[in-house]
């Protein structure tokens, strides 16, 4: 499982979201088990990646499995249930 | 005191005193001084205390200082200048065998004493010198200079009066002689007027329009009269005189002197061709004098632009191609706008300087009128499109009551009285367009409506939203009719905004399926998508402000929130391509020099629209910086600068040798140079305060412009890449990010693919969706909307079909047809193509 975060430097809402689930990672002790990509969108290479995959707000975080994408969340982070729920977590 | 005495082959001076004793030669006219006649008896007791030379050199240094201007006949105000009086009175001497230079000098100061004592300081008129003259030449005894003044001020008049040809015709017998002082030409003035040759005039104009100095200006202008001497003309115009000294200017390395000196203008033959033939290079424009006065003001200003507005680097890269400066023959005017109906719904139709002024309207139909009328006179103050928000949203407080009869009257009335209103630069319809919402925006909800008579009725929009639905149905019932022969309209471009709230607002099929009705029969709609909290005002097919929480907050007082862009330079993206000859660090290289070029045209666009704008009231833009709600109408910190992108697509072709849809290298590199540039407009915004965007390139005429030039100084590479017809000349490059338009690539690819573009572009994107002769059903279209908006970044598509009008029997045929099916006509000059 993969969690994407396109953000952008000088964001406050990229930071709370990146610290929000890194705190329920943690917590549900899966931060080994999900890779985490953090891209830039700030840069010509973020930027990029940010058209290629559809995104157009910051921050954008995308949960893939695989190929497939389970959820995505434009300027917020993703509510702990829902996203407990899409990565298998027990509760 | 001389004696005065009457005229003679010679006169005798006599002073009483004997310091005067000398005799003057005085062969036609003797010496005036102040003597005895009305002015003695002001010198008479200066007798007791001073000589006769300090007498005449008090009345110079008197006369001097009387006057230091004078209206010319034309009314002009130039500096005076006593040597004109001299010279004219000497002449008159000249022509009756005087030779005394001396004696011209004081009745010069005569002439300029007894004015002062007639009229004191008051600004002397060209006439009243002359009359003095006169008078002065004749109380002092100098009747034949006098006639000879007569003569000649009376052959200047006649000259000035009448037939000036018949007038000439006379003077044709006269040929400059080889001796300049003696050149007998008369120049045909720029204006109205015709006058004798006068060196002079060419040392002034250097000195005070080029700042050429003195000793330099006047070997020019010897120069020039000399190589004019040389030829056997008696009557030369202004502007050839202009020619003339430039070339001179040349000569002597005075190059900046030059571009300062230049005159602007047009060929004889170019005004010819855009006086009798229809205007080929923009469709918009008719051929009529109003047209026609345009395109030579047009001419003219671009010159001014390219010569005084833009600095010589800026218009070098124009003029190589390097970039596009868009409306040049606009330069005095912002680009485009973005307006709210709620200011005219409160403020009424207050316009400086109009002859009358209406208080806020009462009924829908005057709303409309205020409407149309701002309207034709913002067109004359923005270069562009004048948009309009939320246009069924702001009426409807209007719209209470009327029946669904009457509101499609309004409808129609609104349609067609843009469409048809040929008022706007050269006689062209506004370029108009219409933003509409099925639900009430979000940001408006919830504001106090304005209604008639400009009062609050108590209520806020959301309660009008029926009334707003009804007259938007309305709107595209008309769309779908068309005008008269049943043609699309091509003003007000209707563009809809599609929002998450709209799929979640009742009726929103209904009137999803209309306006997908008329976009694939009429291709007027505009598909506008505003997804998440994105709210925007859209005008010019493509452009858009994006509002941000400044903005919102603005929208709690709807009139407040009016947009422009303030100017669009264009990229050749191409070019940079060729330049860099394959090496990737070159190609950002050559990208970032262009977008420096960009950037300092923008700034000193600005710098001339705040130079207007500074004139206030009394200044050409006036009406921009009206202040009826506090701050001046043109909101100059709120305006954007736009970064348009041409051929994209050519120069990842020119680059990599593969177009953007044939590899996904080439079209990450389409995004790369893309990404690059949205970074430098964000680089410089921050370095400039300059709110710089990227747009899509709207103009035509740039993408012909560009592919033209670029064939001429890099044809090799150039060849290679350009689209359109070689042979013919017809070129072009794809506009902005667009795919090659002519390759067959389905219309949900094209629509996924130049989506991913669109949130990089913030002014303002657009996909068409060519469907040429193809009819799709209205459920189709609808259908590919919603797919678009729930699974693409595409922020605008647009359908766009053909149609053939017969201009014999007004008719229209859907697709491109040679034979009019309903009169049967086969003549090709007879059938107009036409593209929505």
């Amino acid at each position: 499982m993969k969690l994407v975060f396109f953000v952008k430097q000088e964001c406050p809402a990229c930071t709370n979201a990146k610290e929000k689930i890194g705190f329920f990672l943690k917590k549900w002790e899966m931060i080994d088990s999900v890779e985490i990509e953090e891209i830039d969108a700030g840069t010509e290479d973020g930027l990029i990646e940010a058209a290629m995959q559809g995104v157009g707000e910051i921050p954008t975080i995308i949960l893939r499995n695989g190929e497939e994408e389970l959820g995505r969340w434009e300027k917020k982070a993703p509510v702990s249930d829902e996203l407990m729920q899409l990565m298998g977590v027990d509760a | 005191m001389p004696e005065l005495k009457e005229e003679g082959s010679s006169v005798e001076l006599k002073a009483s005193d004997n310091r005067l004793a000398a005799t003057e030669e005085m062969p036609a006219y003797d010496v005036g001084v102040a003597a005895e006649d009305g002015a003695s008896a002001r010198t008479g007791h200066l007798r007791l205390y001073m000589d006769e030379d300090e007498i005449l050199g008090l009345h110079r240094r008197l006369a001097s200082k009387l006057f230091r201007l004078v209206r010319k006949r034309s009314g002009k105000i130039v500096p005076f200048d006593r040597k004109k009086i001299t010279t004219a009175i000497f002449k008159a001497a000249q022509e009756v065998g005087g030779r005394d230079q001396e004696t011209a000098e004081r009745l010069t100061d005569e002439v300029l004493l007894y004015m002062y004592s007639e009229t004191g300081a008051k600004l002397p008129q060209v006439e009243e010198i002359q009359d003095s003259i006169e008078k002065i030449l004749v109380e002092r005894g100098h009747a034949r200079t006098a006639k000879a003044f007569i003569l000649y001020r009376d052959k200047r008049s006649r000259i000035r009066r009448t037939d000036i040809n018949t007038a000439l015709a006379g003077l044709e017998k006269q040929r400059p002689s080889l001796d300049s002082t003696d050149l007998s030409l008369f120049v045909r003035m720029s204006g109205d007027d015709i006058i004798a040759w006068d060196r002079e005039k060419i040392v002034e104009t250097l000195i005070r329009e080029a700042d050429v100095p003195v000793d330099k200006a006047v070997k020019i202008s010897r120069e020039v009269e000399d190589q004019i001497a040389l030829g056997a003309t008696t009557v030369i115009t202004a502007p050839l005189i202009r020619e003339l000294v430039d070339a001179k200017l040349i000569e002597h390395g005075l190059e900046d002197a030059r571009r300062r000196h230049t005159r602007l203008g047009v060929p004889l033959y170019d005004a010819k061709r855009i006086i009798l033939e229809p205007n080929k290079e923009n469709a918009n424009i008719p051929h009529n004098p109003e047209a026609t006065n345009m395109s030579l003001a047009e001419a003219v200003k671009k010159q001014y632009a390219l010569l005084s507005v833009f600095s010589q680097e800026v218009a070098d890269g124009h003029a190589r191609g390097d970039i596009h400066l868009h409306d040049l023959g606009f330069f005095d005017r912002p680009y485009c706008s973005g307006q709210s109906i709620e200011y005219v719904k409160k403020f009424g139709l207050s316009l400086p300087n109009a002859l009358s002024i209406a208080k806020p309207a009462k009924h829908a139909e005057i709303l409309l009128a205020h409407m149309v009328k701002f309207s034709a006179a913002l067109q004359g103050h923005f270069a562009g499109a004048i948009g309009w928000d939320a246009v069924n949203t702001f009426f409807s407080p209007f719209l209470v009551g009327m029946s669904d009869r009457d509101i499609h009257q309004l409808a129609e009335m609104m349609i067609f009285e843009y469409s048809q209103q040929s008022v706007a630069r050269g006689g062209q319809a506004i370029f108009s367009d219409i933003n509409i919402y099925w639900e009430t925006p979000k940001h408006f909800a919830d504001v106090p409506a304005i209604g008639p008579g400009g009062k609050y009725t108590g209520l806020t929009y959301k309660d009008y939203e029926k009334d707003s639905q009804r007259f938007a149905m309305a709107l595209f019932d008309i769309y779908k009719e068309g005008d008269g022969t049943g043609r699309p309209f091509f003003f007000p471009k209707p563009l809809v905004h599609i929002t998450d709230r709209f799929f979640e607002t009742p009726g929103h099929e209904d009137f999803l399926l209309h306006i997908s009705d008329v976009a694939a029969d009429k291709g007027n709609t505009y598909f506008v998508f505003d997804r998440g909290d994105t709210a925007k005002i859209s005008e010019c097919c493509r452009l858009s402000f994006k509002l941000d929480a400044s903005d919102l907050e603005d929208a709690k007082e709807p009139w407040r929130m009016r947009y422009s862009a303030l100017q669009n330079v264009t990229i050749n993206l191409p070019r940079a391509a060729y330049y860099a000859n394959g090496d990737d660090h070159k190609l950002f290289e050559k990208i970032d020099e262009a977008f420096e070029l960009i950037v300092m045209a923008h700034e000193q666009k600005r710098a001339i629209i705040e130079k207007l704008l500074a004139m206030g009231a009394g200044g050409p833009l006036a009406l921009l910086t009206m202040k009826q709600d506090g701050q001046e109408y043109l909101r100059m910190h709120r305006v954007t600068f736009l970064v348009g992108l041409l051929g994209l697509n050519e120069l990842v072709q020119s680059h990599l040798g593969e177009e953007m849809h044939e590899s996904d290298r080439a079209f990450r590199l389409g995004l790369r140079v893309i990404a690059h540039l949205k970074l430098e407009c964000e680089r410089w915004t921050k370095k400039t305060g300059l709110r710089l965007v990227l747009e899509q390139t709207p103009a035509e005429s740039a993408a012909y412009r560009l592919a033209k030039l670029d064939l001429e100084h890099f044809p090799s590479q150039a060849e290679a890449v350009v689209k359109g017809n070689l042979s013919l000349g017809e070129v072009y490059y794809t506009n902005s990010t667009f795919l090659n338009v002519s390759e067959r690539i389905s219309p949900i690819e094209r629509v996924k693919k130049e989506g991913m573009f669109h949130d990089m572009i913030e002014a303002g994107a657009l996909c068409h969706i060519w469907i040429a002769d193809s009819h799709p059903d209205k459920e189709a279209v609808a259908s590919f909307v919603k797919a678009t908006f729930h699974h693409t970044r595409n922020a605008q598509i647009a359908f766009s079909p053909e149609f053939t009008t017969c201009n014999i029997c007004q008719k229209v045929t859907r697709g491109l047809v040679d034979t009019c099916p309903h009169c049967r006509t086969t003549q090709i000059p007879g059938i107009t193509n036409r593209t929505t």
